[in-house]
């Protein structure tokens, strides 16, 4: 059996993507298997980068202008059409689950995803994934060959890399393909402002009973004195009342921190699988049946606001 | 002269520790309005004259002791607690008032299940009392949609009714005694006993009072046996409101006690029940209490409705599941707010009531003329909720779009327009323009007419009680210009 | 400009508590007592196409929008609401068969809409919706059409009589693309776009235009079915469970309450950080 991840090497998060596949494949050990790693790129300067990073060894690296999911989905087709690999995986980011999934249709396979666990059997590959926004897990098994899934977010993990100096890499160059002609002009920005939820260890989680964009402001304040990271559930981020890069949960981040401090959230599970591998939680809400006190380690039901200042004046003067 | 704002702070200062008077500007502009405003306070638009500060105090005696300085110097003063009126009731409408907050006297003072009462004090939730009961097999019987915000002294001074009012009554019911402190400083006490035939019920001047007698302190309210296992759900869909009311009638004249009865039309109906009841109105009961009497009740109910054609029984877990969500906490209070800067649109509610003879007019030319004469109307539609042997009430709910106005222009352009309409016609057929909500600060303009020959009673009790003029003013009465 | 949006109602999961979690024997869980909302991408779906409209009040060459569901009687509510909210068209696909998990089957039958009863320019919809949580419906339906795919959309913008200019979030930052129609538009994360509220004049006026009511049965789904049901089943479904210990700080002022929280539960949680 043979699996293929896919990797874009042209987004600045090529590391993280590596990373969490590392950690993906570490907890999805399958055996026997072999492991191919194809990588787009489009700077020679990051190669050496790209390799190092890679969950295999065998590594196919394509050059291409630039991420554009029709070309990249024509030169995986042409690449992959020897029916080799069973199983391709795909990153949890925006291209990894577009791909998996158009890539499935073209090779007449089948997709799934934000898968979390698989298991690969002779004639079908169990995936285990979550559903009903988060309130449950389903266990899928996908019959048609090649198998292709895009991973759950939360998989990465910094410990685990390859450490081989051994690489066997072949280099194709597929500057030429242009499906996408469709597009009259094209201009990427950058965020603003890079926040890092994913990587914080301290975490302010602001729902909806924050109630004005003023009362987010003030959190922001606290939670960089207290040197915290302000993260805010749906209904505050899609008031605009914070950049959507600080939304937490399953259509944002999903976040480990030591410690977050959940304040005026109802704990739907949308959100909750968000903060879900936290080691401590602590939450703060006024309604005693709200479902984030259940899921907290401690609890204090009371304003959130009066709490949380009084909190931030001890944390202060003992600092 | 009246004092300025500083020397009322100062006077203030003298009287409690200084950490309990509030005089930041934001809290303060927040504490000069309630729900009524809910459109200024999003858009950070404050129109009221700002108070001088909010006082948390956190005995009877501090109450007394500030009522006493503002009686002395003539300045008005809010009572508030859980903070969830709507009516205008915790507006400032007098330049440099004190809001007292009573949030702090938190302590549930005693739950004595032998003689079947619990005392607390006013800034008791009654969330956190009906918790405390449930968990040893009690309730206070009380549940009005603004539980999880309301406290005992609020509830108490506005007259406050809840969901499972046909069997329990409203808070007067539920009232045994009280303590109330009045402007000169005087702490009154109200016993605890049964029943007594000593004069006048003077529980009824404070019960309802709205801030404008005294200021409530400490509540003793009965408690009942709590089985909710017991607990029986009906629900029906059905045609017309009429045939609605009908069936409530009867209910409640052949001497049936459900805790819930209520009637929706379609047009508030659609938000809870359009999944199953869409275009139909939709009638609910619960039967609670000892077993025999739930399960009584509920098959006689049935037998009632089994009687009208047009009524189709839904599945019991839909009303179950409404149940449950029925109750506004604070995450959904903000969850309104973010969809009302975004959508543009705001809702109200306005409650009346009167005899069955008269309730369906009230209802029919009610919204007749609500969708004929009010520009951006979204919603206009209502419910019965809380029924009586003589008659019930109607709630009637409405929802705008804000169309080309100022935050400070809403009231004038939709609000007033509508709620007067329905007061309007609710008097004119012999109903009260108050049910349950309280007068607050923006009907008092019909509270003569409301009361006719009988106001001279409220005004008496108003100069007897605050001969000065300081508690809460512009609430149940008008301020007169001089 | 001819503008399909698609769009789902889905139950209003938050009113689920733990115990209505229940799993039957064809893996079926009973969410029809709770309230139908919109798909929270769909009604972003919706109100940005309704605001494409808006801006284009006085230009020569109007939009024509329709929207699309597939569902039962129940969804008519919906579709109401958007002839009130002036869509030219609503088109309910009836179907009352489980396609929780079978995007491919609700790609199929949509492109088969465009392609054979009503063609579009341009068919915009969320990009997930909270049952089966599949996300590949516009992915697939783009591949079907074999038209290309912008995801992650947040704002949508008339270029000229057959281009737009779609902004959406890419992983590398905010894309801005000047497109060819035709596309399919695939609806992310969007601030401020709960849907518009119509009035009650607009609903007695245009919210009773017939819905369009075609069967699913006439689009041949169930060779699609049949595949789907194979290629990839649905073994097994439970419930997660958040829970943890949600110890309650007892104390009498928040000053208290955050005192302990300090002192017993934060105070070396915090040294450790």
């Amino acid at each position: 059996m043979k699996y293929t991840v896919i990797l874009n090497g042209c987004s600045s998060s090529f590391i993280h993507q590596a990373e969490e596949i590392r950690g993906f494949l570490s907890d999805n050990k399958q055996n026997p298997t072999l492991g191919y790693t194809i990588i787009f790129y489009n700077d020679e300067a990051k190669k050496d980068e790209l390799m190092t990073n890679s969950p295999t060894t065998y590594i196919k690296l394509v050059k291409v202008i630039r991420y554009q999911p029709e070309n990249f989905l024509e030169i995986l087709e042409k690449l992959e059409n020897n029916k080799e690999t069973s199983l391709y995986i795909f990153p949890s980011d925006f291209a990894g689950s577009e791909l998996s999934v158009r890539f499935a249709y073209r090779l007449l396979g089948s997709s799934l995803v934000s898968v979390n666990k698989i298991k690969l059997e002779k004639n079908e590959l169990i995936c285990h994934k979550a559903l009903y926004s988060n309130n449950m897990q389903g266990e899928f098994a996908l019959r048609k060959k090649p198998y292709c899934i895009s991973i759950a977010k939360g998989f990465s993990n910094k410990k685990q890399s390859l450490k081989s100096t051994k690489y066997l890499v072949f280099k194709v160059d597929m500057t030429d393909i242009e499906k996408d002609d469709f597009i009259k002009k094209y201009d990427l920005k950058k965020p603003e402002k890079v926040i890092g939820l994913e990587d914080s260890k301290f975490l302010l989680a602001a729902g909806r009973g924050v109630r004005t964009r003023a009362k987010v402001e003030r959190l922001e304040m606290i939670a960089s004195e207290i040197g915290a990271k302000l993260g805010v559930s749906r209904p505050i981020a899609m008031n605009a009342w914070v950049p959507m890069n600080q939304l937490i949960g399953v259509s944002g981040a999903m976040t480990k921190p030591d410690l977050c401090i959940a304040v005026g959230v109802s704990g739907a599970a949308a959100f909750f699988a968000g903060i879900e591998k936290c080691k401590y939680i602590v939450a703060i809400n006024t309604d005693s049946n709200a479902s984030i006190v259940k899921s907290s380690n401690v609890a204090i039901i009371d304003d959130y606001q009066s709490v949380l200042e009084e909190l931030f004046k001890i944390i202060n003067s003992s600092q | 002269m009246p004092l300025t704002r500083e020397q009322i702070v100062e006077g203030l200062i003298e009287i409690l520790e200084s950490e309990k008077i509030i005089t930041d500007e934001q809290v303060l502009k927040e504490s000069s309005i309630d729900r009524f405003r809910k459109y200024e306070d999003i858009n950070g638009v404050y129109t009221q004259p700002i108070p001088a500060a909010v006082v948390n105090v956190e005995s009877t005696e501090e109450v007394s002791a500030v009522l006493k300085f503002a009686n002395e110097n003539t300045i008005n003063v809010v009572p508030r607690t859980g903070r969830s009126a709507t009516e205008g009731g915790l507006e400032t409408a007098l330049e440099n008032s004190i809001v007292v907050d009573g949030s702090g006297m938190n302590k549930i003072i005693k739950i004595d299940t032998y003689n079947m009462q619990a005392t607390a004090e006013c800034g008791v939730s009654l969330e956190e009392l009906e918790n405390r009961l449930r968990e040893q097999g009690y309730t206070t019987g009380h549940s009005p949609q603004s539980k999880p915000l309301a406290q005992m002294g609020g509830l108490v001074a506005t007259r406050s009714i809840g969901q499972f009012s046909t069997l329990y009554g409203g808070i007067e019911d539920m009232l045994v005694g009280l303590e109330a402190v009045f402007p000169n400083g005087k702490i009154s006490r109200i016993k605890n006993v049964p029943r007594r035939a000593a004069g006048p019920d003077i529980r009824h001047i404070i019960i309802g009072n709205e801030g404008a007698l005294c200021y409530i302190t400490e509540v003793t309210v009965k408690i009942f046996k709590y089985m909710p296992e017991n607990n029986t759900f009906l629900g029906y869909t059905l045609d017309n409101m009429k045939t609605g009311f009908e069936i409530l009638r009867e209910v409640m004249v052949n001497g049936y006690k459900p805790s819930v009865a209520r009637l929706y039309d379609p047009e508030d109906g659609a938000y809870h029940f359009s999944h199953f009841a869409e275009d139909k109105c939709v009638l609910i009961f619960m039967a609670e209490g000892p077993k025999a009497i739930a399960e009584a009740t509920g098959k006689a109910i049935e037998d009632i409705v089994a009687k009208y054609d047009e009524c189709k029984k839904v599945k019991t877990q839909y009303i179950k599941k409404w149940f449950n969500h029925l109750n506004w906490d604070p995450a959904k209070v903000a969850e309104e707010r973010v969809e009302i800067m975004e959508t543009q649109n705001l809702g109200f509610t306005t409650e009346v009531s009167g005899t069955w003879d008269i309730i369906n007019d009230i209802y029919e030319v009610c919204i007749e003329r609500i969708r004929n004469e009010i520009p951006d109307i979204t919603l206009i539609g209502g419910h019965s909720s809380h029924s009586y042997i003589n008659g019930t009430n109607m709630y009637f709910v409405y929802y705008y779009n804000l169309v080309d106005i100022k935050p400070e222009e809403e009231i004038a352009k939709y609000h007033y327009p509508i709620q007067d309409i329905i007061v309007e016609e609710t008097l004119k057929a012999g109903g009260s323009m108050c049910h349950h909500h309280g007068v607050g600060k923006h009907r008092t303009h019909f509270i003569e007419e409301e009361y006719q020959s009988s106001y001279h009673m409220l005004e008496a009790l108003k100069k007897s009680f605050d001969p000065k003029g300081i508690m809460n003013m512009g609430t149940i009465l008008p301020i007169k210009s001089k | 400009m001819k503008i399909l949006v698609c769009f789902k109602a889905v139950p209003d999961l938050d009113m689920m508590s733990d115990d209505d979690w229940v799993v039957d024997c064809e893996l079926n869980v009973d969410i029809s007592f709770v309230k139908a909302i919109l798909n929270c991408f769909d009604e972003s779906a919706l109100e940005m196409t309704l605001k494409l409209s808006e801006s284009m009040e006085g230009f020569n060459a109007p939009l024509n929008l329709t929207a699309l569901t597939i569902g039962d009687k129940r969804k008519d509510s919906f579709l109401k609401t958007l002839y009130a909210l002036r869509f030219d068209k609503a088109v309910r696909i009836n179907n009352y068969e489980d396609i929780r998990f079978m995007p491919e089957v609700v790609a199929a039958v949509i492109s088969k809409y465009v392609r054979e009863i009503a063609y579009q320019d341009v068919i915009v919809l969320g990009r997930q919706s909270g049952e089966g949580d599949n996300a590949k419906t516009p992915l697939l339906l783009a591949e079907i059409l074999g038209w290309p795919c912008i995801t992650q959309v947040v704002k949508i913008e008339l270029d000229d009589s057959a281009s737009l200019k779609v902004t959406s979030m890419a992983d590398d930052g905010i894309l801005t693309q000047t497109l060819r129609t035709p596309c399919v538009l695939s609806v992310g994360n969007t601030p401020n776009s709960y849907m518009r509220i119509p009035t009650l004049r607009d609903k007695m006026k245009y919210g009773k235009t017939p819905i369009e009511v075609l069967d699913i049965e006439s689009f041949d789904i169930n060779p699609i079915v049949n595949t789907c049901k194979n290629d990839c089943e649905l073994l097994s479904l439970k419930k997660i469970s958040n829970n943890r210990e949600g110890f309650i700080i007892d104390g009498r002022t928040p000053a208290e309450k955050a005192q302990i929280l300090y002192d017993l539960y934060l105070k070396e949680r915090l040294e450790e950080l």
